[in-house]
């Protein structure tokens, strides 16, 4: 019965070759967007699973007297904060400088240097492939680098010990080597290194006063702390430290998931459009599949009658139907996906790649876009 | 075999109600092959609807083997249908995307016969039809005359009691035409009840009795050869 409903459907698809390509196209690329666009919206919300406890992480949020906000404070600010209070479990900064050459064996690698505290592991609990995280950043000329870095350094080999040449000038000794960071991350790390490095640049020194403010604050607080009172003391603290704090409007204490938007404002413009690209492109695929239902179906009237002249059930009847457009839609599935893998992903990586890191995809993980996309 | 009383059918559109079938009355015995006659719009093709249990009537009483069938549901009327009745169109009424064999097959598969026993079943229908060097055709690909030998073997194969036609010869030229004749003559011959519908008074002569229509109703009947 069925292998007679799967010959008739082909036969039935073949004889309508250009209506059936036509609709093949359409579906495989109506899904194929729907796919793409879902899984950046997917990607987006999935960004920090890997960050445990973010209910305690904040960062630090400045609005100026003219409106303006920004991420940033003058670098001594955290230091301050820290030695101040006990509500602190834990404080660093993620501070870029410069993007250094770093050396090893022969070979250089341009790669991203984030300067943190040793607490650094303390706020976020990465995890680590290889290194004790309470001693990882202990000492000055320590780096720890993540998996990729790691790998393209050193390929599979456990480079705990090795040193590195940063810059021709600094040797650096890998400590510890991250586990492999969710690529929707909101960290895009290469190496991290010890601010205690940062602070004997003196590019660095000559910055790294409380007129500029230009570094990256991330604190794990005590749950119980009260999030207002810590905002005015933060604010006592800039009143009498900053070089010019009548340009404050306030400090505040922003939750760690709102680091992304806050950083790249343009993600939630992309994400809100995205979603209502989803479902504007979901619903033409919606509307295409109904009006082929009911193209097949009109062609079939006579088909139909006489089957149930013969003696067909209504159910069986349906079933052809079902299986004509469910060759259609699986294949149209098929070749969105191959779509989506070959073309798609890859270009939305090229395109997004820069700002938001590296989207993979990987059944495992991904595996609720697709059960979503079926449903 | 079969016995309506005061048949009944009507057809209700938005301004206008069609009594297509009018207090019809009339028996036909096992064995027999009657022709239904009458102008176009009469009732006949309703009433071929009617006894080959694809429609219910609106009134009146059919007795098919000795069931009341009038009321039937649908479901049923199919299970009745599918072991009991075989149809011959005038517009042959093939599956164009299924081959000659896969269309005769068709009934055997509705009615869960094993593939094997429905090859040998097909292949010696077609052989009975002279059809069989076109099994893997398709029906555009054959003549007129030849589909309706196609139809005719689909109405048969499983082996059904009553066979009911509907202008049986209406698309085909006389040869043609009196090929599927003499094929359903044979047929009756072999036992198999029909009631066949027409506008050719030569295809009538291959009867036994004509029943003649008139607006829903019944006007006359000639008996052209008794049967016991
Ligand atoms: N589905 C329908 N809806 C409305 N009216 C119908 C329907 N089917 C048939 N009729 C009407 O019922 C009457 C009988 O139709 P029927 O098809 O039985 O005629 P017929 O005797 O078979 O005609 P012909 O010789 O042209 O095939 C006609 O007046 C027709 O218009
Ligand atoms: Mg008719």
């Amino acid at each position: 019965m069925i292998r007679n409903h799967i010959k008739i459907s082909l036969r039935n698809l073949w004889k309508n070759k250009l209506l059936s390509t036509l609709n093949l196209l359409g579906l495989s690329i109506g899904i194929g967007s729907v796919l793409t666009l879902m899984f950046s919206v997917y990607a987006y919300y999935n960004a920090d699973s890997n960050v445990v406890d973010q209910a305690n992480i904040y960062y630090l949020k400045t609005t100026n007297i003219s409106g303006d906000s920004y991420v940033d404070t003058p670098y001594p600010l955290l230091k301050e904060i820290s030695e101040s209070s006990p509500e602190v479990v834990a404080a660093t900064h993620l501070q870029g400088w410069g993007m250094p050459w770093l050396e090893y064996g022969g070979s250089d690698f341009h790669e991203r240097v984030d300067y943190v505290e040793p607490d650094f592991f303390n706020v976020f609990s990465l995890p680590l492939k290889y290194g004790n995280r309470e001693t990882v950043l202990e000492k000055k000329n320590s780096v720890v680098l993540t998996d990729k870095v790691s790998r393209k350094i050193f390929g599979e080999k456990n480079p705990m010990g090795e040193i590195i040449k940063v810059d021709d000038t600094l040797s650096l000794t890998v400590t510890g080597v991250l586990e492999p960071i969710s690529p929707y991350s909101t960290f895009r790390l290469g190496a991290l290194a010890s601010t205690q490095l940062l602070e004997d640049y003196p590019s660095f020194i000559a910055r790294a006063n409380w007129a500029d403010s230009f570094t990256v604050n991330y604190l794990r607080l005590n749950p119980t702390t009260n999030i207002a009172q810590f905002e005015s003391h933060i604010k006592e603290l800039a009143k009498k430290n900053y070089a010019d704090p009548n340009i404050i409007a306030s400090i505040k204490l922003m939750p760690f998931a709102d680091m992304r938007t806050d950083s790249i404002p343009v993600v939630k413009t992309i994400i809100s459009g995205s979603i209502a690209a989803a479902v504007f492109v979901l619903l033409i695929v919606l509307i295409n599949l109904l009006n082929l239902n009911a193209s097949t179906m009109y062609r079939r009237t006579k088909d139909i009658a006489v089957r149930k002249i013969l003696g067909s059930s209504k159910k069986e009847i349906i079933t052809q139907f079902c299986i004509e457009n469910g060759i259609l839609v699986f294949t149209s599935i098929l070749i969105s996906a191959l779509l989506f893998l070959g073309l798609l992903l890859p270009k939305l990586n090229m395109i997004y790649g820069a700002d938001f890191g590296e989207i993979t995809f990987t059944v495992a993980n991904d595996y609720p876009v697709i059960l979503f996309a079926m449903a | 075999m079969i016995k309506i009383t005061d048949l009944e059918k009507y057809y209700a559109t938005e301004e206008v109600r069609t009594i297509a079938l009018n207090k019809l009355s009339f028996n036909v015995k096992k064995g027999e092959f009657v022709a239904v006659m009458g102008p176009s719009g009469c009732g006949k093709s309703t009433l071929l609807n009617i006894l080959g249990l694809l429609d219910d009537p609106d009134g009146g009483s059919f007795v098919f083997n000795g069931i009341e069938v009038a009321g039937f549901n649908e479901r049923k009327r199919a299970e009745l249908r599918k072991h009991n009745i075989g149809f011959v169109f005038q517009s042959f009424n093939l599956i164009d995307e299924l081959t000659v064999f896969e269309n005769v097959e068709l009934p055997l598969i509705y009615t869960g016969v094993k593939p094997a026993e429905r090859k040998e079943r097909v292949e010696a229908v077609l052989e009975k039809m002279q059809i069989m060097h076109r099994r893997k055709h398709f029906p555009q690909q054959l003549s007129g005359g030849q589909q309706q030998r196609v139809a005719v073997a689909r109405a048969v194969i499983n082996n059904p009691k009553l066979i009911l036609a509907d202008e049986p010869t209406g698309n085909l030229d006389s040869t043609n035409g009196n090929e599927v004749m003499d094929l359903l003559t044979e047929l009756n011959e072999a036992g198999t009840t029909i009631i066949m519908v027409t506008h050719s008074e030569h295809d009538a002569k291959y009867s036994h009795r004509i029943i003649r229509m008139l607006d829903g109703q019944k006007v006359t009947e000639n008996i052209l050869m008794e049967i016991s």
